[in-house]
């Protein structure tokens, strides 16, 4: 089998960075668009960790640890939001959220 | 760099369970997907020599955050199919073509030549070598550290506010 080099966690990277970007545009349910998000945080975090792995040094590693406390809290956050919305509305589409469009 | 059978047997599994992610009607098995997805990405993780990173992203993020998720589903029981419309297809074409248009840009950015990694030692990505990193005197890491830390505060007391009954539904709920 061909050696697998940084250029092939790139693009892995990239088409999953993509799936999540084509989720939070093109669904329109709160927690998939919350999900989607993290899956672009997590296409971010293997980037982080192949290139860490290409220099061989550890600072990656450290970044992915922060970026997944920071996307806890994205979560904590928005599923609060979640909550609300449905609350208020009744639903979890965002668009219900319009309400000050004139 | 990582094991070949790992990469794309992994790989595979990542994209197709993130594909899973955004095409399933049901936020649950949207979530279910989403696991799997964080699952192998923690295989490849691992396969590259980041063995504290893999762990946390098992325990945090497939475990805690995960659960969390699916809590709220169930919570707001959306099991079902959630009355969901389709997008306009005007609008669901330019939302692909954005989303190709930024694989392509990309892919284009990231097409480089990378020499042969350097081999690492047995101590490379564990806890001991990460943790020095970030709390050894004079490290980069420990004020963004300290500002996680009170992010996490500071999100914790935001979902509390957020997540509590507004006024008028707490009358509601006393009457």
């Amino acid at each position: 089998m061909t050696p697998v080099t940084l250029a092939h966690y790139a693009y892995l990277s990239a088409g999953l960075f993509s799936v999540g970007l084509a989720g939070v545009l093109l669904r329109r349910n709160f927690l998939t668009i919350l999900m989607s998000v993290e899956l672009m945080a997590n296409a971010a975090n293997l980037l982080f960790i192949a290139a860490a792995r290409q220099h061989g040094g550890e600072a990656g590693h450290v970044l992915v640890l922060l970026v997944i406390a920071v996307a806890a809290c994205e979560a904590a956050v928005g599923l609060a939001i979640a909550v609300g919305l449905y609350r208020a509305s009744g639903t979890v589409n965002p668009n219900a959220l319009a309400e000050l469009k004139g | 760099m990582g094991h070949p059978f790992c990469f794309w047997i992994a790989g595979t599994l990542a994209i197709l369970t993130a594909l899973g992610v955004i095409l399933a009607r049901s936020p649950l098995y949207s979530a279910l997907s989403l696991a799997a997805t964080l699952l192998s990405t923690a295989v490849l993780f691992i396969s590259l020599q980041a063995h504290l990173a893999g762990a946390v992203q098992v325990m945090v993020y497939a475990g805690a955050i995960l659960v969390l998720i699916v809590f709220t589903v169930m919570l707001l029981n959306l099991r079902g199919d959630s009355g969901e419309k389709p997008l306009r297809p005007a609008a669901a074409a330019a939302g692909m073509v954005v989303c190709a248009a930024f694989f392509l840009g990309l892919t284009a950015f990231f097409a480089v030549d990378a020499p042969t990694p350097p081999a690492v030692g047995p101590e490379f990505g564990t806890a001991g070598a990460i943790g020095r990193l970030l709390f050894a005197p004079g490290s980069r890491f420990v004020y963004a550290f300290e500002l996680v830390s009170v992010l996490l505060l500071a999100a914790l007391v935001g979902a509390i506010a957020l997540g509590r009954p507004g006024p008028e539904q707490g009358k509601d709920a006393a009457s």
